[in-house]
């Protein structure tokens, strides 16, 4: 018999273990990547998550012998997922993984699998209990899952607080903390609960803190730089990008010169490195300041262009770029940085004005005009730190619009050969110049070309030919070849670093005054320009080529095939073969009468949500104006209001509240980029309130299919419910792998567009009698 | 018929130096045959259809398996990178034959290797006939290198523990300079220390993942250029991409 009535100390132990399991989930993604890249850990944590649809399907199978033992059972899990939390952490930190083998053998995939199956374990108890309050309260779905999801949200936000202050491996003892105190709050008596907070508070105290730090890849550049003879480490915090390291040595100097000129009279100067994790973000000279071989870079070129400059410089870093510009005689300097800098770290001051802020977001805001704006896409500048969305159309277009007259917008790039991030970079600097240049980018765009970095200048008003003179003779000078200048001749383009054949002048003759998205979709690699919705610069694996490149591993293809959506792919897979097994376990018990249709609806919610949550909280969190604070945020946000909606959903029509979804889907799919590209301009506060009235609408509605899709089954066949749990939970876990891949390959409107879809086949299988037994619980 | 020489020649290699009761001559003669296979597959982008029957020769004769850690041993001929500890590796032998032919070195040459790691490379150069200063910055791999290729009787070899940026200025200048760990630049030092005519061969890309090698050369008049070579077949405006 179903119980309605359900003590407040549940509904709270639900928030608190709802507050872990995320908490932990957020803990991991930022523990994970010191060892495995950011890539693999998504795709491991995301299938570390189908833990959550597998305790649905065991939920379904033992249900009858576990509902009558709910008052042991819902406090063990909670415990053990209080206790399984860290030791998995310690676990998969210990089990040899090198993701940087996985094109050369096996061993690294079967470390992989054997991360992905202990990290599971705590998600599968955590699901276990909640599971169980779901298939004992599945009449008042609506409740539970307000509690739960206000959990979540609490979870989120002390997350993403937390790492502002502390480590992350610290965090892990809140989650045993909060794991031990659900089972306490559930506890049938008085004794066994104090005694579970005893335990908790005792086991979190005193679990061994080596057991939380996070090993680092001995192949992450950090690595590489303390492994030299006298290196010392001049900081080392946990900021809320994650860990920085910053490295000098005496002994074995660190030197960052990209593209430095073959011909350079001056040695790059000894130089401080700052990592964040474990990837370089930028390295100025130390302890002198001597700025004498930043003259060789093809990146001085604007300023030796421009003497006396006012310059911006984008995601400034430890103020390399901005130090140099001063150097090479720019007038004034305004240095702007997302990430801040723990006290002790060797930062360039002087008279550069230092701004720390998001760096798009001061481009939209700011009404000053620059001379230079100096941008460093990922490449050797700038390996690390948070999306800053500048080189997209939309983004070089706002930066096009604050230089001025005569002024030069200049990035800086790898120079990869085959190319391929630069011809991005080309090409979106094209597509930005049609938008508010003055004259064809033909006109505007000179494209210089050292050992292992590119320089690409555009200049909407043109360049004049006194411009075009200079440039030769800097770049004959240096040695840099010229692979586009306004009325070039082809011979300039491949003397000093030569290839078999011109691929540089090629492509960029083609971008730039040719068919340019004939050739784009011609090219072996995706090289078309990059968008605020589809933002991924560097992402340029075409899949018709995949199994050429991979074929080819052996002899220089591995590095031509990009880790990142080949993992994101793989992950899909998985949790599609996994979890598509899984669900149809308990079918074989329980009957598949009437099991589709509400197999569509649990499904298509989950795959809605997630779908909607990930658009939602990327592009919210960059108009909040911090790509991790920001998105940190807007999942609290939406979480909560997701929580209220769910809260006030009984009695609501399934069908109908999916429709409403699958409405705010497509709603947020044609708004979401014009709200962007509307309110980033504006003060904190209009942003503030844009975005939040965004999340409020928005959760409110998507918390509402859930609870009464799960209500209306408790009605008809309680015994369904944790198998619709099970199926929700996997379709949670696709819908946020499928966006997080469909974002880089088709943008955030498809998958706005896979969301509404997603909801619309939810709604068609509804309205809930579908046809199964009429049972009670 | 010049193919079929070329494939004589390998087999001659591969086979000729399998001792008798010398376990892992098998397994070399196979990674000779794999990086055969793999010049043969990438000719059209590396310009030659074979390497140097030298460098070939050189490869055949050098124990790899003593240069990999034990527990790799059974994997040491594998045409592909393996881990050496302290996030280094002991390179792909076909990348490790690449680079040795593309510096064009011969018996007698002075030869400096920035990045020593397991001294494989600096063996086979010195299997090569060349004189090799070699500079590894991370203590450990220096000290085991230099037991290592003493052991074995590499005595044409010099390990220095220290930073190869500054290459080693008093056996200056040489005549090839292998860079076995790309930085973001190519380290000024290194120009200087290149005789005229000299070749510099430095690898592009992180560790597994080695996909251009670019020579840089300095011309007799000390102009300095570089020339890159992409292993894998890459054809831009057609969109075909074939090893």
């Amino acid at each position: 018999m179903e119980r309605q009535r359900i003590p407040l100390s549940l509904l709270v132990s639900v928030a608190a273990l709802s507050a872990a399991v995320l908490g932990y989930e957020l803990l991991l993604l930022r523990l994970f990547p010191l060892k495995l890249w950011a890539p693999v850990t998504g795709a491991v944590i995301s299938l570390a998550l189908l833990g959550y649809g597998a305790a649905g399907t065991t939920l379904a199978l033992v249900q009858r012998r576990a509902v009558p033992r709910f008052g042991r059972l819902y406090p063990g899990a909670a415990c053990g997922f209080g206790l399984a939390a860290p030791a998995a952490f310690a676990v998969a930190e210990a089990v040899p993984v090198n993701p940087l083998e996985l094109p050369w053998s096996l061993e690294p995939w079967i470390g992989l699998t054997g991360v992905y199956l202990v990290l599971a374990v705590p998600f599968f108890l955590a699901a276990f209990g909640l599971g169980l309050v779901y298939r004992l309260h599945g009449r008042r779905a609506g409740r539970v899952y307000g509690w739960d999801l206000a959990g979540a949200a609490l979870g989120a936000a002390l997350a993403v607080g937390f790492v502002h202050v502390a480590p992350p491996g610290a965090g892990l003892r809140g989650v045993m903390t909060l794991g031990f105190a659900a089972a306490a709050l559930a506890a049938p008596a008085r004794r066994p609960a104090g005694a579970l907070v005893a335990m908790g508070v005792l086991t979190a105290g005193l679990w061994p803190a080596r057991m939380l730090e996070p090993a680092i890849s001995p192949y992450k550049p950090v690595s590489q730089a303390l492994a030299g003879q006298g290196a010392r480490v001049l900081a080392d915090r946990w900021t809320a990008w994650g860990r920085m390291t910053v490295v000098a040595s005496d002994r074995v100097p660190l030197r960052h010169a990209p593209g430095l000129s073959l011909t350079c009279p001056d040695d790059p100067p000894p130089s401080a490195a700052a990592f964040l994790g474990g990837e370089l973000l930028d390295a100025v000279p130390f302890p002198e300041r001597r700025w004498a071989a930043a003259a060789c870079l093809p990146w001085a070129l604007a300023y030796r262009l421009r003497p006396g400059a006012s310059a911006l410089v984008l995601e400034a870093g430890l103020g390399f770029r901005p130090g140099a510009a001063l150097w090479l005689g720019a007038a004034k300097v305004v240095a702007v940085e997302p990430v801040r800098f723990p006290t002790g770290v060797p930062r360039t001051g002087g008279a550069i004005r230092w701004v720390w802020t998001d760096p798009r977001g001061f481009l939209a805001r700011t009404r000053d005009r620059f001379d230079v704006i100096d941008v460093a896409a990922p490449g050797p500048f700038r390996r690390a730190g948070p999306p800053a969305d500048l080189i997209t159309v939309e983004g070089t277009a706002l930066a096009l619009g604050r230089l001025t007259e005569g002024g030069l917008l200049s990035v800086s790039a790898g120079a990869e050969v085959p190319p391929r991030t630069c011809l991005q970079v080309l090409s979106t600097l094209a597509a930005a110049l049609e938008r508010v240049g003055r004259a064809p980018p033909a006109r505007c765009v000179v494209f210089v070309r050292s050992w292992g970095a590119v320089q690409i200048l555009a200049a909407p008003d043109g360049f004049t030919g006194r411009d075009i003179d200079r440039v030769r003779a800097l770049c004959d000078r240096a040695g840099f070849d010229l692979p586009w200048v306004p009325g070039m001749d082809p011979t300039w383009a491949n003397r000093w670093h030569r290839l078999d054949r011109p691929w540089f002048f090629e492509a960029a003759r083609e971008i730039l005054t040719g068919d340019r998205q004939g050739f784009e979709s011609r090219y072996p690699f995706r090289i078309g320009a990059v968008t605020d919705d589809r933002p991924g610069l560097g992402r340029t694996l075409r899949w018709g080529r995949l199994s050429e490149w991979l074929g080819a591993r052996r002899v220089g293809g591995a590095g031509l095939v990009e880790g990142e959506p080949l993992v994101q792919a793989t992950a899909i897979g998985l949790a599609v073969v996994f979890g598509g097994l899984t669900i149809l376990v308990p079918l074989t018990r329980q009957g598949l009468r009437g099991s589709g249709r509400s197999g569509w609806y649990f499904g298509g919610i989950g795959v809605g949500f997630m779908g909607c949550e990930v658009a939602l909280v990327e592009t919210l969190g960059r108009v909040l104006g911090d790509p991790t604070a920001g998105a940190g945020l807007a999942l609290a946000g939406l979480l909560a209001a997701a929580g209220a909606g769910a809260a006030r959903s009984r009695g609501a029509s399934p069908r109908q509240s999916a429709l409403v979804c699958a409405a705010a889907a497509a709603g947020l799919g044609l708004g979401l980029g014009p709200l962007r590209l509307a309110v980033e301009g504006a003060g904190g506060v209009l942003r503030f309130a844009a975005a939040a009235a965004v999340v409020a609408a928005t959760g409110w509605a998507l918390g509402r299919p859930f609870p009464s899709g799960l209500s209306a089954v408790a009605g008809h066949d309680p015994e369904r419910v944790p198998w619709a749990w099970g199926v929700n939970g996997f379709a949670s876990v696709w819908g946020a792998a499928l966006a997080g891949f469909l974002t880089a390959e088709q943008g955030r409107r498809a998958v706005l567009g896979l969301a509404a879809a997603a909801y619309l086949v939810a709604a068609a299988a509804g309205p809930l009698g579908w046809g199964g037994r009429k049972r009670s619980g | 018929m010049r193919r079929l020489l070329g494939g004589a020649l390998v087999l001659l290699v591969a086979t000729g130096t399998a001792r008798a009761g010398d376990p892992y001559a098998r397994a070399r003669a196979r990674m000779i045959r794999a990086v055969q296979a793999d010049v043969t597959a990438t000719r059209a982008r590396i310009g030659r259809d074979r390497l140097a029957p030298a460098v070939m020769e050189a490869l055949a004769r050098v124990p790899r398996h003593e240069f990999v850690p034990p527990e790799w041993k059974d994997r040491a001929y594998e045409n592909r990178p393996l881990p050496i500890g302290y996030g280094q590796t002991i390179s792909q032998p076909y990348i490790v034959a690449l680079m040795t032919d593309l510096a064009g070195v011969g018996l007698g040459d002075r030869v400096l290797e920035v990045g020593t790691g397991s001294g494989y490379q600096a063996a086979v150069l010195a299997a090569l006939g060349c004189r090799v200063f070699t500079v590894e910055i991370i203590p450990a791999l220096a000290e085991a290198a230099r037991r290592r290729l003493r052991r074995l009787g590499y005595d044409r070899v010099r390990v220095r523990l220290g930073d190869g940026y500054y290459g080693w200025p008093e056996h200056a200048p040489f005549d090839a300079i292998l860079v076995t760990a790309a930085a973001d630049h190519v380290p000024p030092p290194l120009v200087r220390q290149l005789r005229p005519g000299g070749r510099m061969v430095i690898p592009v890309g992180g560790a597994f993942r080695v996909q251009t090698l670019t020579v840089v050369e300095k011309a007799a008049d000390g102009r300095v250029s570089s020339r890159e070579v992409l292993p894998v077949r890459f054809v831009p405006l057609t969109g075909g991409a074939r090893p």
